[in-house]
């Protein structure tokens, strides 16, 4: 069957068989490959459309969250305790000047009240002046400043 | 079926992959008809089996359903296909991985008994084939059966040239071993 001297010959025999070498395949494997390629396919599609869909709509909750973000901060700015009511701004933009009505705290001016807030800023010797002020003198603040003692 | 030049394959291929891309997977049918029947030679020669190496050529061929324009626009469109199989076919045996020692283990078995009954001399060269290592069995199906230069298998296989050229060397003087007892005993009768 075989005749070589070398491996040329070798190559030969083996290329000869080549002509029968042809494995057959199975005669149903075309119809499914050619099925098999056609959802593979389809898949890919319906991925893509998907996939397309999903940024669309990942765009449009972006948008609107933004849009409601910016309105929500507009108001916060205005109902926002300790806030300028003058102007509000947010970074170099104006966002409008508050229309509500400055209601000044009014000042206590009793004895006491003044001689606590001058307790909490630590003046001990402010506090030892005015104590000192209110012995020598009679009456409230305001009798005092308007005596003019 | 009638053989063509290696050239005029390659243009056939590129032919059909154009035609898919422009028209669709209802076309993948004469890309399958121009090929499958070269690739299933090449990738039995990797999965040693049928049934995987028909897996090989569907995944293969949906591959390139999916994707034609690289096969369109490949230098190489032959053993790029070439290439796809046979990455295919490893991907299926590493899937089949822990099953596989059991069917080695009866392949060797099997082995020891076997006795060559065919007279057929494809069917002989075939199994001195199987006989070989993966990667010398597949250089010598390119080399010899596939007709292609040292270079293009390289390129099929992700090896260099030499690389190539020494397993193509090692696996004729493997079957030189297999097959010369048989000559002889031919000449002897």
């Amino acid at each position: 069957m075989f005749e070589f001297e070398d491996h040329d010959s070798l190559e030969e025999q083996l290329m000869k068989a080549s002509a029968d070498s042809a494995i057959p395949l199975r005669g149903s494997h075309r119809q499914q490959v050619l099925d098999a390629a056609q959802q593979a396919r389809s898949r890919k599609i319906y991925t893509r459309s998907l996939v397309a869909g999903g940024m669309f709509f990942l765009a449009i909750t972006l948008f609107f969250g933004m849009q409601d973000s910016e309105r929500a901060q507009s108001l916060a700015s205005d109902q926002a305790s300790g806030w300028s009511k003058t102007i509000y701004v947010k970074g170099s933009q104006v966002l409008g000047i508050s229309s509500a009505t400055h209601q000044p705290v009014a000042i206590k001016t009793d004895w006491s009240s003044v001689q606590a807030t001058l307790k909490q800023t630590g003046e001990w010797g402010l506090v030892d002046a005015v104590v000192q002020f209110r012995n020598e003198r009679a009456g409230t603040i305001e009798q005092i400043f308007d005596r003019g003692d | 079926m009638e053989k063509l030049s290696p050239a005029k394959f390659a243009a056939k291929i590129r032919c059909c992959a154009n035609d898919l891309q422009d028209h669709g997977v209802d076309r993948l049918g004469s890309l399958y008809d121009l090929t499958a029947h070269r690739l299933v030679r090449y990738a039995v020669t990797v999965t040693k089996n049928m049934s995987d190496a028909e897996d090989a050529i569907q995944a293969t061929m949906v591959r390139i359903a999916v994707k034609p324009k690289i096969l369109a626009t490949a230098q190489q469109p032959w053993p790029y296909l070439l290439r796809v199989t046979r990455n295919e076919a490893l991907r299926i045996l590493q899937k089949r991985k822990p099953m596989q020692i059991f069917a080695q283990c009866k392949q060797l078995w099997a082995r020891d008994s076997e006795t060559v009954e065919e007279n057929d001399e494809a069917q002989v060269i075939r199994k001195a084939l199987k006989r070989l290592p993966t990667n010398q069995s597949e250089v010598v199906v390119l080399k010899i059966w596939e007709d292609m230069t040292f270079a293009e298998i390289a390129s099929v296989l992700g090896e260099s040239p030499n690389t190539v050229a020494s397993r193509y060397r090692y696996a004729l003087q493997k079957l030189d071993n297999y097959l010369r007892p048989m000559a002889r005993e031919e000449i002897n009768v």
